[in-house]
């Protein structure tokens, strides 16, 4: 019986195996080709979007795909860094716009959606819808207002002017209230019968609760930041303020040679922050364990 | 100890960043990206100056006012026009923004940053004052009023002499008829042709007024002939294509019902025949068979490449020929324009921006060593007696660095050639060009059928009529 | 409970409500609701500086629009594929992971991978995939076989969702999972006492328990399918093949064109429709909720 036991198991960890694998290859991708040298992907790369002569041959001609480097090198790295004197200015730029953002959301949306999930009030759903809807909108359908709402406030050109609107995104509000609101009632009421005010049962036990959420919103919040590309490209007029994610773009189509490295070193804090949060979802799952 | 290293490993790029961080931070570079104010040091100077110049400036009352130049480009004479502007008003200060230094922005993002950027300002009741139109979409800004009718700006400032100008540039330049752009530089569009072998064929045509399909038939005439091998060489098979669906634009293109009709099988037989015509030896997409060909695409850029294209042909007697006019466009030459600036409709100034427009446009010696015609008639003739006395170098051909001297004969013609330019050579809405030439180089390269070319393009030219 | 007391306390949520509620609502207000109204004021005006109201004449024009319903179709046929298959996959594969694995860890951490890759690069790897001089055709030249010109025909569909998958299925599953271990442990021991099998377990516990967060995912599914405008605009510039041309081309479209006008009146008739579908779903989870507590 114990032998059978386990062979689903093996079985299911293989398929899920091959799965990951078919995930993770563009990143491996990304990364391997990072440490070839330019000539190398130039090389490989240069056909992308080009339509060669059927009648020299062209009908033959493909992208080359390569997993692993012909030559092994640094170049690509030493090149974004060191000579391109922007990067690092790049990424602090894209750090100091969002740190502030994921760490503000995370406390204002915390807040509201305890308000959302917990206490009852009049128009609550109605107003959440409002904060729903707002997720739904495109950023050209409120960039001429936003631009005005930004100018009238005199942020234009700051940091703030991307980094306010973050703080008070409505999907912080959105995820923290689905995840507040299936902690079971119970306890609050607990709580409310020992003389807890709404703040006690938020800070002492909602809000422990809910970190699980937190967790996933965190990460979630600063992939989806890290990313953007519409606000600086309007909002930020001096380049020097410009985050990575401008640059990233520009690179791959000026220079793909050095795109790769540019692209892993980009990655890069994702990866760790994920690593990072990951701890806290087992976290979670002692506490909901420990919960009677 | 995992979460001890993650730590240290951000401590350590935050580090790193941070130092080279507040190394940038400090200074506005002016480098490639970003928008660039050149305006810090106008003031210095012009209160060196000292004197006062209020004449010719509409409606001054003497404070201080700043007039916004937003340009995509970096360019010399917009600077230096600036300071000797500000040098004879000092009370107005030209705030230089540009998007981009020459060539430096490869992925175009720039552009992209320029655009959103102005049409976001415009579209709010801000933005520049001035604002050079040359990669933004001037049509649909003046048709959202965004832009001044300068026109009418001309007719109330009695200063404004429009004979001074090339008129038929500034006419043609815009399709409604009131002006609201001025292109500060153009260049002439036509054909060399060995006037001599086609005198002989005898073969009649009016370059006047011919059209795409009259032109083709004359080529394939003269080709009977034998004199050359091809009628015409194209520098490139996508300005055939251009010139081919330009020419048969009203049948292919219905603007007004919404319709696209890449599919009724006549595109297809256009492409179909470009094959024959290069089989047939009627055109060919080969530059190295220009010396073979009756006909050959010129630039006329300057009264010396007036007269270089002439005197480098390998034509006998060569001279200057009117390409064929696409459907709606009128009997007469193409120009294309450079340089083209408009004024804010929201802008706060005006009447200075349109006097500093002004001035860019009489500027006499900055326009006239400028690599292309000036708009304005005196920088011309400025132009010329250049050449005169200066000769133009050989850009090409054996005589590389030589110069070739210019006399009043040669530039006999080219004053009405200029005045026959009624035409913008590339006046095809932008996205239907970009859609056509997307598309048809897989045909041209064989890895595609034309069927399959002409429906995609179908498929797309509709999406974009019809939204 | 009596009546009094329950009033008491509806009155006393009120004020505490908006203490909770005041920082976000201001930011909110400011930057997203004051925006969103005048986005929508727009829509009623005509283009002009202005903006003289014209009622719903926008509106007319865009429905008219004959690229504007091929966008509607399109988004809908994307939606209705795309979302319904990353929730099972993702769902599928948080259950699975929930559960003691060889290499739970790692496999976790790889199928949430693809959210870190930024824009960018999976538009560089997507392209040498797909690309008419591409891998994929590379390996169909080996077979054989023709070149598709997989952006350019009715497999665009098929590539879109792929990417969508790709992406989303680590963003579902972060969702899941976290909604999965709220669920107190508990509930599946006192059912397995009570002699529940598996299935029974799945869909009385897991899935009810689930509901809140099912609501949400289902949500952002729907929101970060619009999301997948950005990889589609770098691969196929402003006017993509048919099948794959979008709401939010259209909107681009409007917007190179400085028509905000129609931009904002056909985004008021998207999120019109969304409110509708939302609505829906909150009636749904409500009626959850209310059984839970």
């Amino acid at each position: 019986m114990k032998n059978i036991q386990w062979i689903p198991k093996v079985v299911l960890t293989l398929l899920l195996g091959l799965l990951a694998v078919v995930m993770l290859v563009p990143i491996v991708l990304t990364f391997t080709n990072s440490l070839m040298t330019e000539q190398e992907i130039g090389r490989n790369y240069d056909l992308l979007g080009q339509m060669i002569d059927v009648e020299q041959g062209g009908k033959d001609a493909f992208v080359n795909l390569k997993l692993i480097p012909d030559w092994l090198s640094f170049g690509q790295y030493a090149e974004v860094l060191v000579l391109t004197s922007k990067f690092l200015g790049m990424f602090w730029n894209s750090v100091a716009l969002v740190v502030p953002i994921v760490a503000g959301q995370a406390v204002v949306a915390s807040l509201a959606a305890y308000a959302f999930a917990k206490l009852r009030f009049f128009g609550r759903d109605k107003l959440f819808m409002l904060y729903l809807l707002t997720m739904l909108m495109p950023f050209q359908v409120t960039l001429v207002p936003n631009y005005i709402v930004i100018d009238k406030l005199g942020l234009m050109n700051h940091a703030s002017a991307i980094i306010l609107p973050g703080i008070f995104g409505a999907f912080g509000v959105f995820m923290m209230r689905q995840f507040m609101a299936h902690i079971p009632g119970a306890y609050s009421e607990a709580a409310m019968m020992d003389g807890g005010g709404a703040w006690v049962i938020f800070w002492r036990i909602i809000l422990p609760l809910a970190k699980p959420g937190l967790a996933a919103l965190a990460v979630l919040l600063f992939v989806d930041y890290w990313n953007m590309i519409e606000q600086p490209l309007i909002f930020l007029q001096d380049a020097y303020k410009q985050p990575l994610s401008l640059y990233l773009a520009q690179i791959n189509k000026e220079a793909r040679g050095i795109g790769f490295a540019a692209s892993t070193l980009y990655m890069a804090p994702m990866v760790l922050l994920f690593l990072y949060a990951e701890s806290y979802f087992i976290e979670g799952i002692q506490l909901s364990g420990i919960k009677g | 100890m995992r979460r001890a290293l993650t730590l240290l490993i951000c401590c350590l790029f935050i580090f790193a960043a941070g130092c080279s961080g507040t190394g940038n931070k400090g200074m506005v570079k002016p480098d490639a990206e970003g928008k660039h104010a050149a305006g810090a040091d106008s003031s210095d100077q012009a209160n060196k100056q000292g004197k006062m110049n209020p004449n010719g400036m509409a409606g001054s009352d003497g404070k201080p006012k700043t007039i916004t130049f937003s340009t995509y480009h970096y360019n010399a004479y917009y600077e230096q026009a600036k300071r000797e502007y500000e040098a004879k008003h000092p009370d107005i200060t030209i705030n230089l923004e540009y998007a981009a230094k020459d060539d430096s922005d490869l992925s175009g993002q720039a552009l992209e940053k320029f655009r959103q950027t102005t049409s976001t300002e415009l579209l709010t009741g801000k933005g520049p004052d001035l604002i050079e139109m040359d990669w933004l979409p001037a049509d649909k800004y003046i048709g959202r009023k965004l832009l001044v009718n300068l026109s009418s700006m001309m007719e109330q400032d009695s200063s404004f002499k429009k004979e001074q100008y090339f008129q038929n540039i500034l006419d043609h330049a815009n399709p409604d008829g009131s002006i609201y752009t001025i292109p500060l530089h153009f260049s002439l569009q036509a054909l060399l042709g060995d006037k001599e072998a086609i005198e002989r064929s005898n073969v009649s045509f009016n370059d006047t007024t011919w059209n795409w399909n009259q032109f083709t038939d004359v080529l394939k005439q003269l080709v009977q002939k034998g004199d050359y091998e091809y009628g015409y060489a194209y520098k490139a098979q996508l300005s055939f294509i251009y010139d081919m669906v330009r020419g048969n634009y009203s049948r292919l293109v219905d603007a007004e019902n919404r319709k696209a009709n890449f599919d009724n099988g006549l595109f297809v037989q256009l492409l179909e025949q470009t094959k024959t015509m290069e089989e047939q030896k009627i055109a060919s997409f080969n530059y190295r068979n220009f010396k073979k060909s009756y006909f050959i695409p010129v630039d006329i850029n300057s009264p010396g490449s007036y007269v270089s294209n002439l005197k480098h042909s390998n034509f006998g007697k060569p001279a200057y020929y009117l390409e064929s006019k696409g459907d709606g466009q009128q009997p007469g030459g193409f120009f294309s324009t450079y340089d083209n600036l408009a004024v804010n409709a929201n802008s706060t100034v005006k009447a200075e921006a349109w006097d500093f427009l002004k001035f860019l446009m009489s500027g006499d010696e900055e326009l006239s060593t400028a690599q292309f015609f000036p708009i304005s008639k005196a920088a011309y003739e400025k132009q010329v007696s250049h050449v005169l006395k200066d000769g133009v170098n050989a850009e090409t051909g054996k005589n590389q660095n030589e110069t070739i001297r210019v006399t009043e004969t040669d530039l006999q013609g080219l004053d009405a050639f200029i005045a026959k330019a009624v035409n913008m050579k590339s006046d095809m809405p932008g996205e239907i060009q970009k859609i056509v030439f997307d598309e048809t180089p897989a045909f041209f390269s064989g890895q595609k059928s034309p069927d399959a070319v002409a429906k995609l393009i179908q498929n797309k030219i509709t999406t974009y009529l019809n939204e | 409970m009596n009546r009094k007391r329950l009033r008491g306390w509806i009155r006393k949520d009120g004020i505490k409500a908006l203490w909770f509620l005041a920082p976000s609502l201001i930011g909110f207000a400011c930057f997203y609701i004051i925006p969103f109204i005048m986005g929508i004021y727009e829509s009623f005006t005509d283009g002009s500086l202005g903006g003289e109201f014209v009622g719903f004449d926008n509106y007319k024009e865009v429905l008219s629009s004959s690229s504007f319903r091929k966008a509607s179709v399109n988004m809908l046929i994307f939606t209705g594929i795309g979302v319904p298959l990353v929730i099972v996959l993702s769902l599928a594969l948080a259950l699975l992971l929930n559960r003691p694995l060889f290499m739970r860890n790692w496999l976790r951490t790889s199928f949430i991978m693809p959210l870190v890759v930024p824009v960018a690069s999976i538009v560089m790897i997507w392209q040498i995939l797909f690309d008419w001089n591409g891998t994929l055709n590379a390996w169909l030249h080996h077979f054989h076989k023709e070149r598709i010109d997989w952006m350019q025909s009715d497999w665009s569909m098929g590539v879109i969702i792929l990417m969508y998958l790709w992406k989303n299925i680590g963003y579902n599953m972060i969702l899941f999972l976290a909604g999965l271990q709220s669920i107190p442990k508990d509930y599946y021991e006192t059912a397995r006492v009570e002699g529940a099998g598996r299935v029974r377990q799945l869909f009385h516990i897991t899935l009810m328990y689930l509901t809140p967060t099912m609501f949400f995912v289902v949500l952002i599914s729907i929101i970060n399918s619009f999301k997948v405008f950005r990889e589609t605009y770098l691969l196929a510039g402003d006017y993509p093949y048919d099948r794959i041309y979008m709401m939010q081309h259209y909107m681009n479209n409007m917007f190179s064109s400085l028509d905000i006008q129609k931009l904002t009146a056909a985004a008021a008739l998207m999120v019109g429709f969304i409110v509708i579908l939302v609505s829906g779903l909150l009636s749904v989870e409500r009626r959850f909720r209310e059984n839970l507590e």
